[in-house]
């Protein structure tokens, strides 16, 4: 059942319709959180937050206007720009994602680990060096559920912008990479 | 045939190789090393924040509204056009009670109501 029927069985009062909705979106949706740069804690409440929201506003999802995955990462984009602004007046720093990263890829030999977590740390801070929009239209892409029309639809920009987007940020992330593997 | 600068920027905007342009990348070490270089970015990103709490779903649904105090289909107008409706009520009873507390302190007064 695609995603716009399950919508429809949302706003007859067919919860499990809803359960499927998360089921379908959560992975990518933790995927972005944290490329995004969030701890695991934060991780699980802006997804619930995006999840509750979406189902709050169901009535308002219109399919002539976008996907409902453009719809949802609109809505998880917007709590995590508020959180953001939140983790920054109270001047906090966010966990290390790298950190987590490793730990659920344990590499088999020591060799390997190390260079594992070498390049996990440097793409870590490789990230979060881009500039915002930069980071976000990357992301987006790289969840794989968003085409280009529909990065652009989150972000609010032309196509060609979300292309040169990408491009400078893989361009970035790939030379911070292979930069330092060399050094 | 591209150059090694059009066959990376196609590697770099992660668009298809030609045939050629495949055949190209194994045999030039310059393309062959940007191939390796986002080969690895992509391994990279595939180890960040994938992993979903276990439950989480469950949380989700537990943290919805309880069924009945809020329908999904509902339109959104609904609680203001009744808060509107109350507050035009509110004002009628007001303009009433208004008009009542001049008629009886007119009559209480004496004078014609």
């Amino acid at each position: 059942m695609d995603d716009e029927a399950l919508v429809e069985q949302i706003r007859r009062g067919n919860r499990e319709a809803f359960r499927l909705l998360v089921l379908r979106y959560q992975r990518p949706l933790f995927r972005f959180l944290g490329l995004l740069g969030f701890d695991a804690a934060s991780r699980e409440d802006l997804a619930q937050q995006t999840f509750l929201s979406a189902f709050r506003a169901i009535a308002d999802f219109d399919p002539r206007k976008g996907r409902f995955s453009t719809w949802l990462f609109t809505i998880a984009k917007r709590h995590a720009s508020h959180e953001r602004e939140r983790a920054h007046h109270r001047h906090e720093t966010p966990a290390t994602e790298a950190t987590e990263a490793l730990s659920r890829h344990p590499a088999p030999d020591p060799a390997e680990a190390a260079a594992l977590a070498q390049r996990v740390r440097l793409l870590d801070a490789a990230l979060r060096a881009l500039p915002g929009e930069l980071r976000s239209t990357f992301l987006l892409s790289q969840i794989n559920e968003l085409s280009l029309e529909e990065v652009a639809a989150v972000e609010r920009c032309p196509i060609g912008t979300v292309k040169s987007r990408i491009h400078r940020a893989r361009e970035r992330l790939r030379l911070a990479l292979a930069t330092r593997e060399t050094s | 045939m591209s150059s090694c600068n059009d066959i990376q920027e196609k590697i770099a905007r992660d668009e298809s190789l030609s045939g050629a342009e495949r055949a190209h990348t194994i045999a030039c070490e310059s393309c062959a090393a940007v191939i390796a270089d986002f080969t690895l970015l992509e391994a990279a990103l595939r180890t960040f924040g994938t992993a979903v709490p276990a439950g989480f779903v469950d949380r989700v649904m537990a943290g919805l509204p309880a069924e009945g105090t809020a329908t999904p289909s509902a339109p959104r107008r609904w609680v203001p056009l009744t808060v509107a409706y109350a507050a035009a009520v509110l004002a009628v009873l007001n303009v009433g009670g208004f008009l009542a507390n001049v008629f009886t302190a007119s009559v209480a007064l004496g004078g014609t109501p």
